[in-house]
């Protein structure tokens, strides 16, 4: 089998015809020319019958043939063997896809970049043709590695994906885009999600004693929580002022879902009907760290969602500490203070401006108690991997290079046209040579 | 004068005085040889003279030796002049120059004046007739420098024109010739063959000697068109076209008809030349007249 890689170059066949119609023309261009006798020129022919003639044919055909191989040669030719074949099945394009996403290049240890490069070089050095792809998004690269194998001289093509294997970064859609022929292979560098159970913050209940705790399950699928009921151990970190107000607040907390209250983090809620402390010279800033977040995650809490009916305290406002010890957390639109924050000794006293038996009270005591715990962060060096049986199932050996592969040769068989045109050259040449030799016999006889 | 070495015919025939021409020619190509290449016919007893080793036996008087018992050879004086006649053909396809430049009927007039002016020089008679289809110039064979002077006038301002009918002129001319002698024939010879042959053949049993010198151009040997070219023959302007695919089998027809004219011509002790336009004067005719001479010697 062959094929031809330019048959473009075919549409110059028709330059063919110019030997032939140069042949013909050569009649309608006669010269006259007197000659002493036309006794022994009864029997000459035309150009037209000539061409019948064995000797003129010949020429003519090899001109013809000289041609055609020309043509040939520029239609680049490859003549398809089975030695051909195992010779480009011996080879192979490797394309190597490297994902330099932000997970990627997020300080790890080892670092995923330096693993990715150490591993995309060593698969370009077992490579025949290579190349290299850095690209953000996989499926980019996947796309642009597979237009270049598709140009590559005939091989096994194989893709080889370096990335630390992100859920989401390659899609079943981005694998069905690359041809079936093509290879592809995944290295997964850096570290994947662990899968742990982590206890949370132990609960409040209807009594404000802790009466069970938080359970989280971290997986590469997912993080459950569960709660684990365990024996009230009683309340103990909550204390509110005055006392008739600390059932119902701390039943609708509970039921709204609210962590239990720490000996180590004393809270103290003081309502209007309270009585002032006692020792109000006791009253200092919130300094302790515990205190300061805590009160900060109040503040945040209802600035997302007081939508406008309540204003959290700005920066500034926080920072004017020096005037008075207690630090205003909330106030309303008009700048009375509805939450202000103290610390009294270890105790960290919030004064509450709403009436104990409202829906706000309720609400602060439920937030001040939940900012008790920060929300779940994860080490952003962890990622969610795809799961090995799915990379199994993407993963793919590089097909032989079929009968088709001809089409990408860098290759070809041109230079056995040019060459056996050169030796027709010589033939024709030959010819014409034997031609005029043979004249000179004959005149040499004749004379 | 130093003679050149070999006469060129474009040379020859750019000179209009012929007979210059002749006599150069005739110098050229006699020196070297030993004797006149024409003896004549009619010969008369003059003296005796001691035999020497070399003299052909059969001049010996045996009568004499027998008598004397001595060996002596008889001379003859010649009586009567060689009388020759020149025929040259002037029809139309002499006209044809090809090539080589110089038209066959310039070198047939160049050949025909060498001959005449070297038969002349030896006091022989020489005559001339001038043809195409039928005889345009005739002069009877004489001797002495005015009639060949005539004949080389003749011979100048002939110009080729018309037909060829060769075997009916050389017919005429061995009529006119009257008694035996030597007929020269220069033509193409592109006649009926067969009726030609007839006539020259006549002649030798007549008694004649015959010598034919058949001159061509070298493009009629080898048919040199590269292309297709429409032929147009001289003599009937009649057109035919030809190329290179016809120049093989023109070329063996050509070759066989030049081969058929020198076996016609030995079969009949008739001397055939065969001369190109292109070479040398004197190389054509050089070889004649030694193989006259020789014959003549032996």
């Amino acid at each position: 089998m062959i094929g031809w890689q330019n048959p473009i170059a075919f549409w110059a066949l028709s330059i063919l015809a110019l030997p032939i119609v140069i042949h013909l023309l050569r009649r309608h261009r006669a010269n006259r020319v007197p000659f002493p006798s036309l006794r022994f020129v009864r029997s000459a022919q035309t150009s037209v019958a000539r061409l019948g003639r064995p000797s003129d044919l010949l020429v003519l055909a090899i001109r013809v043939a000289v041609l055609a191989l020309a043509v040939s040669a520029i239609a680049r030719p490859v003549l398809l063997t089975k030695s051909r074949l195992v010779g480009w099945n011996a080879s192979t394009a490797r394309a190597v896809v490297v994902d330099t996403s932000a997970s990627m290049r997020a300080a790890g240890r080892p670092d995923r970049g330096v693993q990715a490069a150490e591993a995309a070089a060593a698969e370009l050095a077992r490579a025949t043709y290579g190349r290299r792809f850095d690209v953000p998004v996989l499926a980019d690269g996947l796309a642009r590695a597979a237009a270049w194998l598709s140009s590559t001289p005939p091989s096994r093509k194989e893709i080889v994906v370096i990335s630390d294997g992100q859920r989401g970064a390659i899609v079943p859609s981005s694998i069905a885009s690359v041809h079936e022929t093509i290879g592809l292979r995944f290295a997964i560098v850096g570290e994947g999600i662990a899968d742990r159970t982590f206890e949370g913050a132990p609960l409040l209940d209807a009594s404000g004693a802790a009466d069970g705790t938080q359970m989280l399950e971290v997986t590469a699928d997912a993080t459950a929580v569960t709660i684990e009921k365990r024996a009230a151990s009683g309340r103990a970190g909550i204390r509110i002022v005055p006392e008739t107000e600390v059932e119902p607040l701390l039943r609708i907390a509970a039921r709204a879902g609210a962590f239990a209250g720490s000996a180590d983090e004393p809270v103290t809620f003081r309502f209007p009907a309270a009585e002032p402390s006692a020792n109000s010279s006791a009253v200092s800033p919130v300094r302790a760290g515990w205190m300061l977040r805590r009160v900060l995650r109040v503040e945040e809490a209802f600035s997302s969602a007081s939508a406008g009916a309540l204003v959290s305290q700005s920066p500034a406002a926080l920072k004017d500490r020096s005037a008075s010890p207690r630090t205003i957390v909330l106030a309303n639109p008009s700048g009375a203070p509805i939450l202000t924050a103290a610390a009294v000794g270890n105790e960290l006293i919030f004064d509450v401006g709403a009436p104990a038996d409202s829906l706000l009270a309720a609400a602060i005591v439920r937030a001040v108690l939940n900012a008790r715990v920060a929300p779940a962060d994860y080490d952003e060096r962890e990622v969610a991997r795809i799961t090995g049986d799915q990379l199994n199932k993407w993963t793919r050996a590089p097909r032989p290079a079929d009968l088709g592969a001809w089409r990408q040769a860098d290759v070809t068989d041109a230079r056995w046209c040019w060459a056996l045109a050169l030796l027709l050259l010589v033939v024709e040449q030959w010819l014409r040579a034997r031609s005029r030799a043979i004249v000179n016999r004959e005149v040499a006889r004749a004379a | 004068m130093a003679l050149p070495t070999s006469l060129d015919p474009v040379v020859l025939a750019a000179l209009s005085d012929l007979e210059l021409v002749a006599r150069v020619t005739v110098d050229g190509t006699l020196s070297g040889l030993h004797g006149s290449p024409f003896h004549g016919y009619s010969a008369e007893f003059s003296q005796y003279r001691h035999y020497r080793p070399g003299d052909d036996l059969k001049y010996v008087d045996w009568k004499l030796f027998a008598r004397t018992d001595r060996f002596y050879t008889k001379q003859y004086r010649e009586t009567t002049n060689l009388a020759a006649m020149l025929v040259v053909d002037a029809s139309r396809s002499m006209a044809y120059a090809g090539r080589a430049g110089v038209a066959k009927i310039q070198y047939a007039k160049l050949i025909a004046a060498a001959l005449a002016h070297l038969i002349s020089a030896q006091g022989d008679a020489i005559g001339l007739v001038l043809h195409d289809d039928a005889i345009r110039k005739y002069l009877p064979s004489r001797t002495g420098q005015s009639h060949v002077r005539g004949v080389l006038s003749a011979l100048s301002h002939i110009e080729s024109r018309g037909g060829t009918a060769t075997a009916a002129v050389f017919r005429r001319a061995v009529d006119l010739l009257g008694r035996r002698g030597l007929l020269l024939v220069i033509s193409d010879l592109y006649d009926e063959d067969d009726a030609v042959e007839r006539e020259l053949r006549r002649a030798v049993r007549i008694g004649h000697e015959v010598a034919v010198f058949h001159v061509i151009s070298r493009d009629e040997l080898e048919f040199p068109f590269g292309g297709d070219v429409e032929l147009e023959e001289l003599e009937t302007g009649r057109t035919m076209l030809s190329g290179p695919a016809a120049a093989a089998e023109y070329r063996r027809a050509f070759a066989e008809f030049l081969e058929r004219w020198r076996a016609r011509c030995a079969r009949h002790r008739i001397d055939y030349t065969r001369i190109l336009t292109d070479q040398p004067l004197d190389a054509a005719l050089r070889g004649y007249l030694l193989r006259r001479a020789g014959s003549s010697s032996s």
